[in-house]
């Protein structure tokens, strides 16, 4: 065993930072204000608000030389009023109508320092709010954005390509394919005046691809350039989860890698690639 | 709300001791590990309806810890420095202290190692996941993990013994130049 070995064996006989009945005990209840003194409130509309009171940090500045704060009290209330909708930014929080929120009031901080003496102090405080980084960090949004002439790109098995679609589109729908095993490039990508005027579409498996049951080796589409870029749709058919087919259409009918005559939609023509 | 519960109590509960000593790893010299695990599960909980997939619970796991690890980090930057305190996150209890030693100096050459490396060396080695489930943490191919925890491993190795060097006395150094070139 080297020595990179018995350390990792080491690191592994650490206790645990927290058991079962810690995590249990956690999640019934969550402690309120950690991390800063958050409170979280959602609201009718759908927003999510953190109302930071700086109660911590207001008391370490008080607290220099060290005192030690015996008591917090703060009060928040955060009042709803209609149902229109803001942008929540602390710099427009001064163009809201006043009725919308009722500011985070009344902080009182009792400090007793290291010789025994006890101050307090009250301060009228606002209330922050923020967009936070952790609320964009975990809601994760559906992406419904629509690509070229209209196919949702959520949908993850069909994709349309028109001569509006951007780089960033093509670019999340190879990162779509290949989270399901399939190694897709556009290439041969010519734009004039920013509109696609010629793409060629590549799709294979990877080779470690989870899904790989498909007889296809590799598929690719050319657009014609002398017809003029009209747009292509592709994408893939699953079975049983499996992706089985890969396919293109255009007005004229289908092609499916791998071929199958007895499929009522298989409408093949000469030039897939197999 | 119980329903709630009991499922991500389901879910994670195989994967405690694993994510614990993730935690424990990542957070070393950032943040307290229990306080990582913590953040986590409460972020994890709160926004627990929108994950569909129940697959991916491990992944959502870890997504979230390093996003708290980057947060921290970031406002770290204004406030400087890696403290004493942070230095002495390795529980005393149950642990000697030549192994507490050696688990610190591991903890610090991983925080050497590019991100993905580290992160793969840690559920690798430490956790204890298998390269499958690596990948899909990482939304990676097993051959790219395979090939991260072999480079990981040789750069960790070159890292300690250039730390060990460095820290070794003269008569030491040159006993280890002198065992290397035999």
């Amino acid at each position: 065993m080297t020595q990179l070995d018995q350390s990792f064996q080491s690191a592994k006989q650490l206790p645990d930072p927290m058991n079962m009945d810690e995590v249990k005990a956690l999640l019934n209840n969550p402690p309120i204000g950690k991390g800063g003194n958050k409170q979280i409130v959602t609201l009718k509309n759908g927003f999510i608000m953190i109302g930071i009171i700086a109660a911590a940090s207001l008391s370490a500045l008080i607290a220099n030389g060290e005192p030690t704060p015996t008591k917090q009290l703060t009060t928040t209330v955060i009042e709803y009023v209609d149902d229109q909708q803001y942008d929540l930014k602390p710099s427009v929080l001064s163009e809201l109508p006043e009725t919308v929120f009722v500011e985070i009031t009344d902080l009182e901080v009792v400090v007793k320092d290291n010789l025994e003496n006890v101050y307090e102090y009250k301060a009228q405080l606002e209330s922050r709010i923020i967009e936070t980084d952790s609320v964009k960090e975990i809601v994760q949004e559906p992406i419904a954005r629509q690509i070229g002439n209209g196919l949702r790109i959520d949908e993850s098995k069909e994709f349309s390509i028109t001569e509006d679609t951007k780089d960033t589109e093509l670019k999340r729908i190879e990162e779509l394919a290949k989270k399901q095993g399939i190694k897709l490039n556009f290439s041969k990508l010519k734009r004039k005046k920013n509109k696609i005027t010629h793409i060629q579409v590549k799709m294979k498996f990877y080779d470690n691809a989870p899904t790989k049951g498909c007889n296809c080796g590799s598929f690719s589409i050319n657009t014609s350039r002398k017809k003029g870029f009209e747009g292509i749709i592709f994408g893939w058919k699953v079975e049983d989860g499996k992706i089985k087919k890969f396919y293109s259409k255009d007005e004229s009918g289908s092609f499916f890698c791998p071929h199958d005559r007895s499929d009522p939609e298989g409408l093949y023509k000469i030039g897939v690639q197999q | 709300m119980e329903g709630k519960q009991d499922k991500f109590i389901e879910l994670y509960e195989q994967h405690n001791e694993a994510f614990g000593r993730f935690c424990r790893a990542r957070a070393y010299g950032i943040m307290d590990a229990s306080d990582l695990m913590s953040e986590t599960l409460l972020k994890a909980y709160e926004s627990f309806e929108k994950l569909k997939n129940p697959n991916a619970f491990l992944g959502y796991l870890i997504g979230i810890s390093k996003n708290i690890l980057n947060s921290k980090l970031r406002r770290r930057k204004f406030k400087g420095g890696y403290t004493e305190k942070l230095a002495n996150q390795i529980p005393s209890e149950g642990v000697s202290a030549e192994m507490r030693m050696d688990i610190q100096f591991l903890y610090q050459c991983l925080n050497e190692l590019p991100e993905q490396q580290k992160d793969a060396i840690i559920l690798f080695e430490i956790s204890g996941y298998s390269v499958k489930e690596i990948a899909i943490i990482q939304n990676a191919g097993e051959s790219a993990v395979k090939q991260r925890l072999k480079r990981g491993r040789e750069k960790l190795g070159e890292i300690m013994k250039n730390d060990e060097l460095r820290s070794e006395p003269i008569s030491g150094k040159s006993q280890i130049l002198v065992s290397i070139f035999l």
